[in-house]
């Protein structure tokens, strides 16, 4: 008889996604913390384990507290048991609630930075649980190296949960080694921090994180969920994703190359995001939103143009296409490049279109040119010119020279794109 | 190719318009530089007009010239003539190739006056299309939004942000206030605790305080309960009032019984004395004697009466029979019968109608009879037809005079109609009759007349004096009276008829009258006394029986009421008897009458009612005596049952007085005591029952001076509980509230939403600004590698002639012009901005590139017209400078000019340059104009085109640098192009023949070297000297950082952020802040500054940031820009020794030393 454990991390009670016009009930995390306790209540899972950051630190106090309380009730009277550890966001939350005396289901361990272990039986098959909590919001050590012995039993499966920064050298937030994971008498390591279901190593150990199981903004794209991990009675343990989030961010490149106008271009782009969409919601149960990023690419007479078409009236774009489910779009980015018969011969002109090109193809093909390493001095000073800017300290970036250069070659690139569709528009029969 | 002058040898101006007989020849024209001076109207303008025509029109009428001319060395010859050119090569005829259009033709001109309006701005826009290929880089740059700008907070995406995280931050705000409530939960929770039990507590011992103090007052009263008399509690107050009420009563008793025994005493006396039986009368006899008294009284009233109206019907009956007669003898009229009188009325009533008809008639029939009046002479009828035969008569006669005969028929019926009216209505009816008359009288008789007249005649009425109309008419209207007469008299003879026949009829029934009367006489005869004469009228015998009847009603009354009489005294005598007979029973006297028998009986009943009284006033005592006796008994027992009650011994009554005035202070304490009694067991009970009595049950030990203490802390205490309740419930509601709430998630989510938005425009803008980037790099590459030929070359003319200061910069903007940079200052200046010699500069330097490109074989001659007029030195040197340089290439110059001084300039210029030809050829004028050059030598004595730079004539650096002046250099302000040349040369000499060019710069010195060359500078010192300028910009660079620029007025306005209104107070703030952009900012957002917003602090914050007036990073330590310098040097061609020297030299600031050894090794 095996045992169905839930695994989920980094929910974040208390937020919504963005880039959904209104504030649908679907958007906001409670919402899917009421899925996976109902998924759990179903009786598809006999234990729920939490890998921290459930509780968004910005709304620790009491929206979050109402909704998470009121799941653990709902497991209680179902019998079903929690595990959980605290991460960065909810390390002075979630002790409160487990020192309460109204949710004996639910089980903190690790608290106070301080490596615990607790078991769960069915059935009289044992299945061993680890976990460290965060004790403060920063933790700047390898909380693997204060892992002493537990007295974990060998002769049974052991689960570690652990909220941490793997590979992330140096790290405020617990850095960890993926080969630390390994030597501990732990079996599958369930992580959380990162928003990305990731698995870092699929056996002895498994080590996975099993990401935000609700997609709370476009840059937690593609499927987000929990993992199931099943302990087979041969002590095997398998892991499978359930999504679980009613928003779903993708970002989707349409090509607009061949399109007539204004209305061909708009219905490329909605066309293709239905068309995705469609898709998607036959292989993903549940999805209430999916938003869509759009990249239009390809080759275009007007690049500057399609990009207007494009991205005009966005904001009002809502297809449900099916009941419950719908699909907006949250932004249309342009790359579509000019029409242009031969970018070579081009590049060889002694004329600003010839530089542009000369500089696109460059970039294009990992080259530099001193044009556009001039250009690209220069824009490293007013990338940091804007990013110092006090308009944007609240979105300020985190610089890396070698990021920066990148992505530096990367504007510069585009802009070159439009601006050489530009040009040669003025070059075009109907404007001479 | 290459291009070959086109030099004019000789000019021979045989005749033309204004110089009929021609000028003198130009000979042996020098190839480069000619001067050609001569006052107004000596011909220059005509020579530069001929030179142009000879060059590109050749048919200009009225004009004979010719020039010998040498191109690329061969010679040529051409001629005008008679509006025809005609041009030879080594005598043979041929044709001169490679000149440019006659439209370029204007651009070898320079003429003053069109330089200085002139801005080129034409051939701007050309250079600019041309140096991008054709693209319109600004319309791209429009179009797709690109700017150097970066948005800074007044952004509607920054603005939203800061409202999203500031809502954000107000929710988490009360959230966060609510947590440290709910914390604070627990302690208010344990002070609630203890304020309930503090609250219990107080209730219990407030309980316990009731008790301890009923149980000391109960004894209290107790206490004093026991010390009254013990006879106290038998009494109830009233008992000494009792006694001395009830002795009293005993006394009145006694009193009021003497008293009735008297009275009755008295009254027995009394009785005595009416002598009447022991019984009294009965009652019976009383009512006897009373009956037959009001019977008395009654008769007595009766028979006054009856004997009353006896005497009145007497009195009547003699008035009755007196009005018959005297005495008449009315023995038998009892028996008459009087029926007839009824009869007789009615009879007497027909007699006179009958009487009054007759005479009535009589009187009418005299009245009817005919008088003295005299009678109608004709009956009516004849009269009428009197009238009709006049009337026909009138008519005729009118119809013979003319009268139409309708008139006469109107006539006719009008006289008929007459009759029928007056018939009917009188002498009303004559009126028509009389209108008929006047018509008639307008007619004329007609032959019938006479006929009529004729019959008029034989009616016997009265004839017409003649029958004339007048006199017709007149008798016709006299007829017409006599027919109204004849007619009332037959109506009165009808009346009298009918009076005769109504008397006839009164006179027979007035004689039955008469018959009826006589019968009745004849029955009234037999009785005895009646006077019969008087019977004889009607009236006598209707008065008699009339008074007869009177008499018998009368006299019958009379004898009917003396009979009633006599039977009423009868009875009362019958009455009297029987009264006297009841009355002498009782000692009465007789009576006689009513009276006296009234008088009998009261007397009587006054004795009946003293007897009554006295028996009953005797009664009445006895029982006085006996109740009041039986009261006195009364009285005495319950005398005796006080005493006996309070256990006094009875008359002790003072005893009793005392104690009743002790009963009320007795009964006042005993009451007191129950009434604590009570109070002590009701607060005993609810102390016993209170929950904390068995876990306090040693309240017996408490002393009541304790608790007090202990109720006032307890509530103390318990008094906070209602608050604390209020203060939790309030928490916990909250809450509540708060957790079924997403405010803060939705804050959140607002603030997310407002982040990706600011993020968007973070983007937008770096894509913005990226695009501008590559904007400006496109245009400067354009600038520097496209710009055609021309461009290039007036650039090149530009920097040679302004020996480096100045470069040519095309500004293209919506309306491109040319602009001039100062490769010192580091700024462009409009056309606009310059003086008016570096505008003429740069405007011939365009004009001499445009006719260099243009030529495409040939180097055709300049014409130059009085350039330096009005110049100062400076600038007339330059502009001599200019054309002498463009000479050098072998283009021929002829400078035209009526200044003598101008030729003076000329003069001493060409005196100091070598290599360059020249010749001054002076005009006559028409005048006596003395020679130009003799006016003008003298105030050109000194003139010195070249600088006046001393040379440094052995002298070391420092010295040098002492005499020339060497502008110190501002490490902050300064660019690199601003340092004095001296920091770079070691070389003196070379210093000094850069600055005899007037360079002083490094940005001139870069410049001139770029395009020209000095003598002594090789690409190895120039490299040199770029590298240590490159090494003072990186130190510069590192020394700036985070070190403020000044800032001054100008800075200010540039930034756009500070208007009109501000920017003398903004400028002042600055000013009293050494100029620190940093501090101002501080000082602005203190309100230093007021009235100005805060969105524009952020602006000229934003503007001091990017314009590099504010860097807000970490200032390097010197060590630091040693250690970075150091690096830097290692990666040069330079010795770090040189290196130090050089920046020491220029940067007077404490550096801890450069490093001396090569860091590269």
């Amino acid at each position: 008889m095996s045992i169905k454990i839930l695994v989920a991390g980094d929910l974040h009670l208390g937020r919504s996604s963005g880039g959904i016009p209104g504030m649908p009930e679907e958007i906001s995390t409670r919402f899917t913390w009421q899925r996976i306790t109902d998924w759990c209540i179903e009786g598809k899972a006999d234990m729920l384990l939490l890998t921290g950051d459930i509780v968004d630190r910005n709304n620790r106090y009491f929206e979050a507290l109402g909704p998470l309380q009121r799941g653990f009730a709902r497991l209680r009277d179902a019998g079903i048991k929690v595990f959980m550890v605290s991460g960065n966001h909810d390390f002075d939350v979630l002790n409160q609630i487990a020192r309460g005396s109204d949710y004996e289901n639910v089980r903190l361990l690790g608290a106070g930075g301080n490596w615990e272990l607790a078991s769960f039986e069915k059935n009289g098959r044992k299945v061993q649980v680890a976990g460290w909590s965060f004790p403060r919001q920063f933790v700047y050590e390898n909380p693997l190296l204060s892992m002493a012995r537990l007295g974990i039993d060998p002769n049974h499966p052991a689960i570690g949960l652990l909220h941490c920064d793997v590979a992330a050298g140096e790290s405020k937030y617990a850095p960890v080694d993926v080969s630390g994971f390994a030597g501990k008498g732990i079996n599958a390591w369930a992580l959380g921090h990162i928003h990305k279901p990731i698995i870092l190593n699929q056996a002895d150990p498994l080590v996975f994180y099993p990401g935000s199981p609700h997609a709370m903004s476009a840059k937690e794209n593609g499927s987000h969920g929990c993992v199931l991990l099943t302990v087979e009675s041969t002590g095997i343990i398998r892991h499978e994703p359930v999504p679980m989030s009613p928003v779903r961010f993708e970002t989707l490149v349409v090509d607009i190359t061949g399109s007539a106008g204004e209305g061909d271009v708009r219905a490329r782009v909605t066309r293709a995001a239905a068309q995705e969409a469609g898709n998607m919601i036959r292989e993903q149960q549940g999805l209430a939103w999916v938003v869509y990023d759009i990249i239009i690419d390809g080759e275009h007479r007007t690049p500057r143009e399609a990009a207007i078409w494009a991205g005009s009236g966005i904001e009002d774009y809502r297809l449900e296409i099916q009941p419950g489910t719908n699909v907006v779009i949250r932004k249309v980015e342009s790359i579509v490049r000019p029409l242009i018969g031969n970018l070579e011969k081009l590049s060889g002109e002694s004329s600003p279109a010839g530089r542009l090109a000369e500089t696109i193809l460059a970039i294009g093909q990992g080259r530099t040119t001193p044009f556009a390493e001039a250009l690209l001095s220069q824009w490293n000073a007013k990338f940091l010119a804007i990013n110092d800017s006090p308009a944007y300290q609240p979105v300020k970036k985190e610089v890396r020279n070698a990021d920066l250069a990148g992505q530096g070659m990367r504007f510069i690139e585009k802009e070159c794109r439009k601006l050489l569709g530009e040009l040669l528009e003025q070059q075009s029969p109907s404007k001479q | 190719m290459q291009k070959v002058p086109f030099i004019i040898r000789d000019l021979s101006i045989h005749k033309m318009p204004g110089f009929p007989r021609g000028m003198e020849a130009y000979r042996d024209l020098a190839p480069n530089i000619n001067i050609i001076a001569g006052p107004n109207g000596s011909g220059k303008s005509s020579t530069a007009r001929i030179i142009q025509d000879l060059i590109w029109r050749g048919r200009v009428e009225g004009v004979l010239a010719e020039s010998s001319v040498v191109i690329g060395g061969t010679p040529w010859e051409i001629k005008i003539d008679a509006g025809r050119k005609k041009v030879q090569r080594e005598g043979a005829d041929d044709e001169i190739t490679g000149i440019p259009s006659p439209d370029a033709s204007r651009r070898y001109m320079l003429a003053l006056h069109d330089l200085v309006i002139a801005n080129e701005t034409d051939l701007a826009r050309q250079i600019m299309r041309e140096s991008v290929g054709g693209y319109d880089l600004d319309e791209a740059q429009i179009k797709l939004g690109y700017s150097s700008a970066i948005k800074n907070k007044g952004a509607a995406e920054h603005q939203k942000f800061l409202k999203a995280e500031a809502n954000f931050k107000e929710t988490e705000k009360k959230q966060l206030e609510l947590k440290q409530q709910e914390e604070m939960l627990q302690d208010l929770y344990r002070e609630r605790e203890k304020a309930e039990d503090a609250r219990k507590k107080l209730d219990f011992y407030g309980k316990v305080e009731q008790f301890l103090e009923a149980n000391l007052n109960y004894a209290r009263l107790s206490e004093l309960f026991g010390k009254f008399p013990a006879e106290l509690a038998k009494m109830t107050g009233d008992e000494y009032q009792h006694i001395v009420n009830l002795e009293t009563e005993i006394s009145d008793c006694r009193g009021e019984a003497d008293n009735a025994e008297t009275v009755a005493t008295a009254n027995r006396e009394r009785l005595s004395l009416l002598g009447l039986p022991a019984g009294g009368i009965d009652p019976v006899v009383t009512g006897e004697l009373a009956t037959r008294v009001r019977e008395l009284e009654r008769l007595e009233r009766d028979i006054g009466e009856i004997s009353r109206k006896i005497e009145e019907f007497r009195v009547k009956a003699a008035e009755a029979i007196k009005s018959i007669g005297e005495n008449p003898d009315t023995t038998g009229w009892d028996g008459l019968r009087l029926d007839d009188v009824g009869n007789l009325g009615r009879l007497l009533q027909k007699y006179h109608q009958c009487l009054s008809e007759k005479q009535f008639y009589e009187t009418s029939y005299k009245a009817l009879s005919p008088g003295n009046e005299d009678g109608a002479e004709s009956d009516s009828e004849t009269i009428k037809e009197g009238i009709k035969i006049l009337s026909n008569w009138l008519q005729e006669k009118k119809s013979v005079t003319g009268v139409p005969g309708i008139w006469v028929a109107v006539l006719t019926l009008a006289g008929i109609a007459s009759g029928v009216l007056v018939y009917l209505t009188g002498l009303w009816g004559l009126l028509p009759v009389t209108v008929a008359g006047i018509i008639a009288w307008m007619a004329k008789p007609g032959s019938g007349n006479d006929l009529r007249r004729k019959d008029y005649e034989k009616t016997g009425l009265r004839q017409p004096g003649d029958w004339e109309t007048e006199n017709v008419a007149g008798i016709m209207e006299l007829l017409i009276s006599e027919l109204a007469r004849a007619e009332r008299d037959e109506q009165a003879a009808q009346s009298m008829e009918l009076c005769r026949d109504r008397l006839a009829e009164a006179e027979q029934r007035l004689g039955q009258v008469n018959k009826q009367r006589e019968q009745m006489l004849e029955r009234l005869k037999a009785i005895p006394g009646i006077p019969l004469e008087d019977l004889k009228s009607y009236d006598g015998l209707y008065w008699f029986l009339v008074h007869a009847a009177d008499w018998q009603k009368y006299n019958a009354e009379v004898l009917a009421l003396t009979g009633g009489r006599d039977e009423a005294t009868r009875q009362k005598n019958e009455n009297l008897r029987k009264f006297n007979d009841l009355a002498a029973g009782h000692n009465a006297a007789a009576v006689s009458d009513a009276a006296g028998a009234n008088a009998v009986l009261n007397e009587l009943i006054d004795d009946i009612t003293v007897w009554k009284d006295c028996t009953s006033a005797i009664e009445r005592q006895n029982d006085i005596i006996r109740e009041k006796k039986k009261q006195m008994e009364r009285a005495a027992a319950k005398l005796r049952g006080i005493y006996e009650k309070i256990g006094i011994e009875q008359g002790h009554k003072e005893r009793v007085r005392e104690l009743a005035l002790r009963l009320e202070e007795f009964g006042g304490v005993r009451n007191d005591r129950f009434a604590a009694e009570i109070t002590l067991s009701d607060r005993k009970k609810i102390m016993e029952s209170h929950s904390l009595f068995k876990e306090n049950g040693n309240i017996q030990t408490l002393s009541p001076d304790e608790v007090p203490g202990m109720i006032a802390a307890f509530a103390e205490q318990a008094e906070k509980r209602d608050r604390i309740q209020e203060e939790i419930t309030r928490i916990e509601t909250n809450i509540s509230n708060v957790r079924q709430c997403h405010d803060l998630e939705e804050a959140l989510s607002e603030k997310g939403r407002a982040s990706e938005g600011l993020e968007d425009l973070f983007e937008r803008n770096l894509a913005s600004v990226t695009g501008q980037l590559l904007v400006d790099h496109l245009r400067k590459e354009s600038r520097e590698q496209n710009r055609p030929k021309v461009f290039k070359r007036a650039n090149v003319l530009f920097n040679r002639i302004t020996q480096g200061r100045y470069e040519l910069i095309l500004d293209e903007k919506a309306e491109p012009s040319f602009r001039a940079y100062d490769t010192v200052q580091r700024l462009g200046q409009e056309l606009d901005e310059l003086s008016t010699g570096t505008r003429i500069q740069l405007l011939m330097s365009l004009r001499l590139a445009f006719i260099e490109t243009q030529e495409s074989a040939l180097m055709l001659p300049v014409l130059a017209d009085e350039l330096l007029a009005n110049s100062d030195d400076t600038r007339a040197g330059a502009i001599i400078e200019a054309l002498v340089e463009i000479s050098r290439d072998g283009r021929q110059v002829f400078y035209f000019t009526a200044q003598g001084d101008e030729v003076a300039r000329w003069q001493s210029f060409l005196k100091t340059r070598t290599g360059v030809s020249s010749k001054i050829i002076e005009l006559a004028g028409r005048d006596s104009e003395s020679s130009m050059l003799s006016r003008s030598l003298h105030p050109f004595e000194s003139f010195d085109l070249t600088p006046d730079v001393p040379g440094p004539d052995g002298m070391g650096r420092d010295e040098y640098k002492e005499l020339i002046s060497v502008t110190r250099y501002n490490i902050i302000e300064d660019s690199p192009e601003r340092l004095h040349i001296w920091y770079l040369l070691e070389d003196n000499k070379l210093l000094y023949e850069c600055l005899k060019r007037g360079i002083k710069y490094w940005g001139q010195l870069q410049s001139y070297l770029g395009i020209g060359n000095i003598e002594g500078f090789d690409d190895k010192s120039v490299a040199g000297m770029e590298q240590k300028v490159i090494l003072l910009s990186r130190f510069s660079e590192m020394y700036r950082k985070g070190r403020s620029r000044i800032a001054d007025s100008e800075v200010l306005i540039n930034s756009g952020a500070v208007s009109g209104t501000h920017i003398d107070k903004v400028s002042g703030k600055l000013a009293e802040l050494n100029n620190d952009p940093q501090k101002l900012i501080a000082a602005m957002r203190n309100r230093e500054v007021p009235r100005f917003m805060e969105s524009r602090i952020d602006e000229l914050e934003q503007f001091f940031i990017s314009g590099g007036y504010i860097d807000g990073r970490q200032p390097l330590t010197p060590h630091e820009i040693l250690l970075h310098i150091n690096a830097y040097i290692s990666t040069l061609d330079l010795e770090p020794s040189d290196c130090e020297t050089f920046l020491k030299e220029i940067v007077d600031l404490p550096l801890p030393g450069m490093v001396k050894t090569d860091a590269r090794q």
